[in-house]
């Protein structure tokens, strides 16, 4: 970019000479007479708009979840929506599994997979019903936290924090009672 | 950055008229970078997608709280697991479908969006007759998680 | 000078009554101030205490976009706090006169007002003007542009899409018949308080970059700040253009993106709260 600015100034400035030399007495004293020179062309609107365009390509993005300061706010609904993905697609599968595996030769009825559940070591059943426990309470009970949003209520942000906390407690209590069981 | 003094001298009025021109151009052409239009051209409102999509979600959030608070105490009931066997993959449905629109949306992934979004009404659809089928060919859902929890 | 003279009509008893004390004042005339006829105590010491520079690191994002090709890097800058305003943007000025002149970012009104310096001050959105230094000099203060925008130059978002935003929806008092007087819009004093909380923001986009909503999908959910003015008309009794401004946000992304994630209120520098507007919009259209 500077090397052509530089040849096209020493460019401008040999074809204004040229110019006077040549059309002395066709150019009129007082006023200058304009060449669409390339330097003259690259600050015109159009070339700036296309140095815009070009710039506006390679911007970069700013960082966004990497540099994020982790609050209860985006923690929570990054939870709600994990557990509600998380125990969803469990669902899904075991339905599905339900309706394909039969087809494929396994038995997949209820009563094999308690068997199957009731063969496991004691360790590994708390394990897997702590597992599944807390996901499963978390996003009941957070649901019903933005159920209580939508009708407009605890919606200050004292009221957020306040019911996320609730929400955590209520939670661990839940989710350890029903892996007790 | 001065604009040659013979064209202003001669057609003021086109050199400022050529200068908004190309400067709304460059405002519109961004490159592959998508910028909100201008002057938004006018949608008749989707009633479907919005507010009536919105409160379907709740409406099938709301039934949820009864149906589990009640298979919790209480404990299998034919007619409560039949509507739990409904109820519970269409909110499902419903969340998987945001997640769709939330990371996958039309105008970037149009191809991954359009095999999500059918792959997902054919899994739910599948879902729903699994459930069905549970509940009356098996012991029904409430019975089942009863049983394995306390394996 | 004074002391001969004194001294002088000392000789003269007669004379002394009549004169030393005109001669006296006359004499002390003389002399630049009083206190130096005065009995002579330690000169007061009026230089400011020197303060121990205190430095802090300050880790700042920068891009140049005379060199795309470079990828953007954490700068680190040491500012002495002690010789520096309070506010990080006292500290960015700072930077930028002594160390750095190539810094790059917008600043404005120095007072909360113009929203001209939000960036991602320490992972949360807020004005630069406004955010006051933390005087821990172990930790280093961390300093990004508003995120997930496309970047001009170091901590300049550009901002273009969220004007444009704004202008789509509308931000202007609508009528489809004219007041009932013919002259004014009267508003009651009630009807004024709902406005309260809606017409004070700024437009700094704090709130609708630190969406993750807006995050993923910017180019068709409204984000927080634009749809908190959306209400703002909603809510304001002299329009009459409601149902149609509602209607507007009618479709799967330009309102219902937004999934209660809150961050908005906690972000905003104002202390406004976005989230509660948009349930409150939400809720209208619910009943529509």
């Amino acid at each position: 970019m500077f090397a052509t600015r530089a040849v096209t100034s020493i460019v401008a400035q040999n074809a204004a000479r040229s110019a006077l030399v040549k059309n002395a007495a066709a150019v009129p004293n007082g006023v200058r007479s304009f060449r669409a020179t390339h330097a003259n062309l690259e600050q015109s609107p159009d070339a700036e708009s296309e140095i815009l365009r070009q710039q506006r390509l390679v911007r970069p993005k700013s960082p966004h979840l990497t540099i994020y300061q982790p609050q209860l706010t985006w923690y929570l609904s990054g939870a709600h929506r994990f557990t509600g993905v998380g125990i969803g697609a469990g669902f899904y599968l075991g339905a599905l599994s339900y309706l394909a595996l039969p087809a494929m030769g396994y038995n997949f009825d209820s009563a094999a997979v308690i068997s199957s559940v009731a063969a496991m070591p004691a360790a590994a059943k708390v394990g897997l019903k702590a597992t599944i426990a807390f996901p499963f309470v978390f996003h009941c009970i957070n649901g019903i936290r933005h159920l209580v949003w939508d009708t407009g209520r605890f919606l200050s942000l004292k009221g957020v924090y306040q019911t996320g906390y609730a929400v955590l407690g209520a939670t661990t209590v839940g989710s350890l009672y029903l892996a007790s069981l | 950055m001065e604009p040659p003094h013979h064209d202003v001298k001669k057609h003021p009025q086109k050199q400022l008229a050529k200068t908004e021109k190309k400067d709304e151009a460059a405002v519109q052409t961004d490159g592959p970078k998508e910028v909100a239009k201008d002057k938004p051209k006018w949608v008749a409102p989707n009633y479907l997608d919005g507010s009536f999509h919105w409160s379907y979600e709740r409406a099938a959030s709301v039934a949820l709280i009864p149906l589990i608070s009640t298979q919790l105490i209480y404990g299998p009931h034919l007619v409560l697991d039949g509507l739990l066997g409904l109820v519970l993959p269409l909110h499902l449905h419903i969340g998987f479908e945001a997640c769709i629109t939330d990371y996958l949306p039309k105008r970037k992934f149009p191809r991954a969006h359009k095999y999500a979004s059918w792959g997902l009404k054919a899994t739910s659809a599948a879902v729903i007759w699994g459930c069905f089928e549970f509940n009356t060919n098996d012991v029904g859902l409430t019975e089942f998680i009863q049983r394995t929890w306390t394996a | 000078m004074s002391v001969s003279l004194m001294s002088a009509a000392a000789v003269r008893p007669a004379l002394r009554k009549h004169i030393a004390a005109p001669i006296a004042s006359y004499v002390r005339s003389f002399n630049s101030s009083a206190t130096s006829n005065m009995a002579n105590p330690a000169p007061p010491d009026n230089t400011p205490a020197k303060k121990e520079p205190l430095y802090k690191t300050f880790e700042i994002y920068r891009w140049n976009p005379d060199t795309p090709a470079e990828k953007p890097i954490l700068q680190e800058y040491k500012v002495d706090l002690n010789a520096c305003g309070p506010m990080v943007l006292d500290a960015l000025i700072k930077i930028k006169n002594e160390m750095d002149p190539t810094l790059t970012f917008r600043r404005s009104c120095r007072e909360g007002i113009c929203g001209s310096c939000a960036m991602n001050i320490e992972g949360g959105n807020t004005l630069a003007c406004l955010a006051r230094i933390d005087r821990n000099a172990s930790k280093p203060l961390k300093i990004y542009p508003l995120p997930n925008m496309n970047i001009v130059k170091d901590l300049v978002p550009d901002l273009t899409n969220f004007y444009k935003q704004y202008k789509s929806i509308e931000p202007y008092l609508k009528q489809k018949t004219p007041p009932t007087d013919g002259k004014e819009n009267l508003q009651s004093i009630e009807d004024r308080k709902k406005l309260d909380g809606l017409y004070e923001c700024i437009l700094c986009a704090c709130c609708s970059t630190s969406c993750p909503s807006y995050w993923w999908n910017q180019e068709e959910y409204l984000g927080p700040a634009v749809l908190m003015q959306a209400y703002r008309w909603m809510a304001d009794s002299r329009d009459q253009f409601g149902r149609e401004r509602r209607d507007m946000l009618q479709n799967q992304y330009s309102l219902y993106r937004c999934h209660t994630i809150m961050n908005c209120a906690k972000t905003c520098p104002k202390g406004l709260n976005p989230g509660k507007a948009i349930a409150q919009i939400k809720k209208d259209m619910a009943f529509d």
